[in-house]
């Protein structure tokens, strides 16, 4: 048989198996040899570039964007096109453009469900590589968002923005931060917010990196002191703002779901082969360990289901444009389901996955550095609405039971 | 100050008062707040290992005949437990431990007169370097070999993760002897040529591990620990409760922490603490840490005493290591974004209990002790295997 050629640009409507079999050509010639120990030691700037390089990559061939409307340059895929084109991009651990994820799926999702024609214009830039962040959370507000002080008022043709963010993650690599302020402080906490479109070179914002548990600088700090957002940043109608965040943002985080699972089900593979070379002397190997069989396989069946519960609330979504309460029943169990896969094979490989192997970046959260990807996790369980805050969501809203004293 | 000459065993009062005096001491110098190393690890403290010299902590597993304090293990918990809780970096396990018990018992007088008063005053560090680059006891995983030649001992290969290694005065090489089960340990003093130390970062920070290559190392005959074999099981449950007792001094202090955030931090205009699910999670993690402590306090008795110990030995250390790694997790959570920031203790405290769950052995080899003597009747007799 001769090599196949790779297409340079994949479309939909091709049978499926034609298509994974072009998309393994394309990723064999076309994913970066090496590229795990350059980013280990990689600066901002390199990371930031590597970022925008694959994207360029991906958009040329057609594979950026896969769940955005052709009109808006996205792929058009349908929805078993794009698990397919996830799968396989995981598979070949092709680097994904992590620094343009709220870019490509929060604020795309917002600007073409709310944005005026003019601001559309920001979906060509991130197609692009304009690199977003969001600036939702402050010291004081957490879990409880909506009680964010952070104000807006409006002053003719601009709003005058003063308050303080709390970790934005990447901010310090973005252009642009999708920030929710209140604009009413006299209504209800959650009639009183609106969505704006920041640029963060604007004058009065100042940024802190803060290092993580992990060793790295990934969120910041953002001190906003009189700075000026022109009123056509404003994003839907004025107080509407944690409508628009509750809802485009839940539904986003359903098809960044489908990517999320398939790397959980490579690793749970890796964890396997790793498991198969880690030797426990008597001439047995760590997959030989009945306690560790029994764990896996019960995280395997974690991934699995997840998978299917992904798909599940994914076709709702493109169905009915809302993931409805049951997005949350997805946060915790891929948030779970990481903390414990990656615990798991922390403790299968010992001593070694304690060695730091000082990794200034990584892709993804299952990267193989499991002490660091197991700590990571608790990003998952905290951010986004902490766990506990999702339990009580199912407990209220899917099962209908009274609601906790406020 | 309660000083250890003053310890008289199974003394419940004496030993608490025993515990605040540690307790003082490590709070005024082991607590290195501010900026810390990112990439690197953190030094010795300096102060609290000179204190811990001072009251005799180090020689706590040391006979009086060789200077030490004649204690036993009910004193090194309340030692461990401490450190841990306050993050502390003083080489404590290595020397104090390991190296002192495995020269005490595997060693002969002359050993012990030349290595154990130096260990016991703290003008002398000592470590163990017990596996390879798998990091695991099994002797058949080790990688350094003995051989004699013309009357000597020659060693050759690779140690993994020996914790304080690298400005040891005296390392115990664990090494196998062709053709014979098992392995023996070779005192291999500092400046021996031959021997090459590469630091290897850990996670925590407040482990110093390093590799040891070992090149053609010529000892003397004199070097091997002529009883070794009577060393490895004391050695091993001395080592699996003093690690569990670090475990369980991280979990609290943890603990502690959270129970304090819970109180002040407030969402919805209330203290977290009055969230169930906060309440709860607290009440459990508290659970965790007083039994994980009685654990401790109960095998480290029956070390001193001599009694029923295996099994004691791995129910504390499934227990304690299952506990901390849970407590010191969900403090995490319940610190919400903070708790995730470098400059906060919760992810020091988290890989602090990681490293004593993993490091020589891990739960689930204590529990398969357990179970071996539950359900088999009898079972390893130690967690090490050797
Ligand atoms: C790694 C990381 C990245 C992040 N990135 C971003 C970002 O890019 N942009 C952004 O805007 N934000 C970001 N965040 C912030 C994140 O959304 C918040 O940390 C999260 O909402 C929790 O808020 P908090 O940290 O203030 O914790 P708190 O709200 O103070 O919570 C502390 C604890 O109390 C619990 N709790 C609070 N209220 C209740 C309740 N009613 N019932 C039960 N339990 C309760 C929580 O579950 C948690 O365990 C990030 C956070 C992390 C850790």
């Amino acid at each position: 048989m001769t090599e196949p050629s790779a297409p340079t640009r994949f479309a939909p409507a091709t049978d499926p198996d034609r298509l994974r079999y072009d998309l393994r050509a394309w990723l064999a010639a076309n994913t970066p040899a090496d590229w795990h120990e350059e980013l280990r030691t990689a600066t901002k700037e390199r990371f930031r570039a590597f970022n925008i390089d694959q994207a360029r990559k991906l958009r040329a061939a057609g594979l950026l964007a896969t769940h955005w409307p052709a009109e808006h340059g996205g792929g058009g895929f349908s929805f078993r096109e794009q698990l397919l084109i996830q799968e396989e991009l995981v598979r070949a651990d092709f680097p994904q453009p992590r620094l343009l994820e709220i870019s490509l799926a929060h604020i795309a999702a917002t600007l073409i469900a709310h944005g005026t024609e003019e601001q559309r214009a920001h979906l060509a830039a991130i197609l692009d590589g304009e690199i977003w962040c969001q600036g939702f959370s402050e010291p004081d507000a957490g879990s409880d968002l909506a009680s964010l002080r952070t104000r807006a008022e409006r002053r003719g043709d601009v709003y005058l923005v003063n308050g303080q963010k709390v970790w934005s993650s990447y901010a310090d690599q973005a252009s642009w931060c999708l920030l929710l302020a209140r604009t009413d402080p006299a209504a209800p906490k959650h009639r009183g917010l609106s969505l704006f479109m920041l640029e963060l070179d604007s004058p009065g914002v100042e940024l802190r990196p803060i290092r993580q548990a992990t060793g790295t600088e990934e969120f910041c700090e953002l001190f906003l002191t009189g700075v000026e957002i022109p009123v056509a940043h404003r994003l839907g109608e004025e107080n509407t703002g944690w409508r628009m965040a509750q809802t485009t943002l839940a539904a986003e985080r359903v098809f960044n779901t489908l990517e999320l699972q398939a790397r959980l089900a490579v690793a749970a593979e890796e964890i396997a082969a790793q498991a198969r070379a880690t030797p426990l002397g008597g001439g047995r190997t760590a997959a030989d360990d009945t306690s560790f069989r029994q764990d896996l396989a019960a995280r395997v069946a974690e991934i699995e289901v997840l998978g299917l519960l992904g798909q599940h609330l994914a076709r709702g979504v493109e169905r009915t444009g809302e993931v409805g309460v049951e997005g949350s029943l997805v946060k915790l169990l891929y948030s779970e389901t990481l903390q414990k896969l990656t615990g798991l094979a922390l403790r299968m490989r010992g001593m070694p996955a304690l060695v730091d192997q000082r990794r200034e970046f990584a892709t993804s959260w299952t990267s193989g550095h499991w002490m660091i990807d197991h700590l990571k996790s608790w990003n998952w369980t905290i951010a986004a609405g902490s766990n506990e805050i999702q339990r009580t969501l199912i407990g209220e809203r899917v099962l209908g039971l009274p609601r906790e004293p406020q | 100050m309660t000083t250890l000459t003053q310890i008289e065993p199974a003394q419940d009062d004496i030993r608490e008062e025993f515990r605040a005096s540690v307790r003082g001491v490590l709070r005024d110098t082991a607590p290195v707040h501010g900026p810390r190393a990112v990439w690197s690890a953190e030094s010795v403290d300096a102060d609290a290992f000179r204190q811990a010299a001072d009251l005799g902590w180090l020689g706590l597993l040391v006979t009086e005949r060789w200077g030490g304090a004649g204690a036993g293990m009910q004193e090194v918990v309340v030692v461990a437990e401490e450190l841990g809780a306050h993050l502390a970096v003083v080489p404590f396990l290595s020397s104090a431990v390991l190296t002192c018990t495995a020269l005490a018992i595997g060693g002969d007088a002359a050993m012990g007169a030349r290595w154990l008063p130096g260990l016991a005053s703290g003008q002398l560090r000592g470590a163990v370097a017990l596996t390879g680059p798998a990091g695991r006891t099994d002797p058949e995983l080790l990688d350094v070999r003995a051989r004699e030649e013309g009357g000597q001992t020659v060693l050759d290969g690779k140690a993994g993760f020996v914790l304080d290694g690298a400005d040891a005065d005296l390392v115990l090489v664990a090494a196998r002897r062709t053709g014979r089960p098992g392995a023996d340990l070779y005192a291999v003093p500092r400046g021996t040529p031959g021997v090459e130390a590469a630091p290897q970062l850990c996670v925590d920070r407040t482990r110093r591990l390093c590799t040891l290559v070992l090149n053609d190392v010529r000892l003397d005959a004199s070097a091997r620990l002529p009883y070794t074999s009577e060393a490895w099981p004391v050695l091993a449950d001395r080592a699996a409760v003093a690690l569990a007792a670090d475990a369980v001094g991280a979990a609290r202090r943890a603990l502690d922490m959270a129970v304090e955030y819970a109180k002040q931090r407030e969402q919805f205009g209330r203290p977290i603490g009055s969230f169930q699910a906060i309440k709860h999670k607290l009440a459990d993690m508290y659970l965790l840490v007083r039994g994980a402590s009685l654990a401790v306090e109960a095998a480290a008795a029956a070390l001193d005493e001599g009694r029923g110990a295996r099994r004691l030995v791995s129910l504390a250390g499934a227990y304690a290591g299952d506990a901390a790694a849970k407590v010191t997790g969900d403090a995490i959570q319940v610190h919400g974004g903070i708790g995730y920031t470098w400059e906060h203790d919760c992810h020091r405290l988290f890989k602090r209990a990681t490293f004593d769950e993993v490091y020589l052995g891990d739960p689930s080899a204590h529990r398969e002790r357990v179970a071996g003597l539950l359900l088999d009747g009898q079972g390893p007799s130690t967690v090490f295997h050797q």
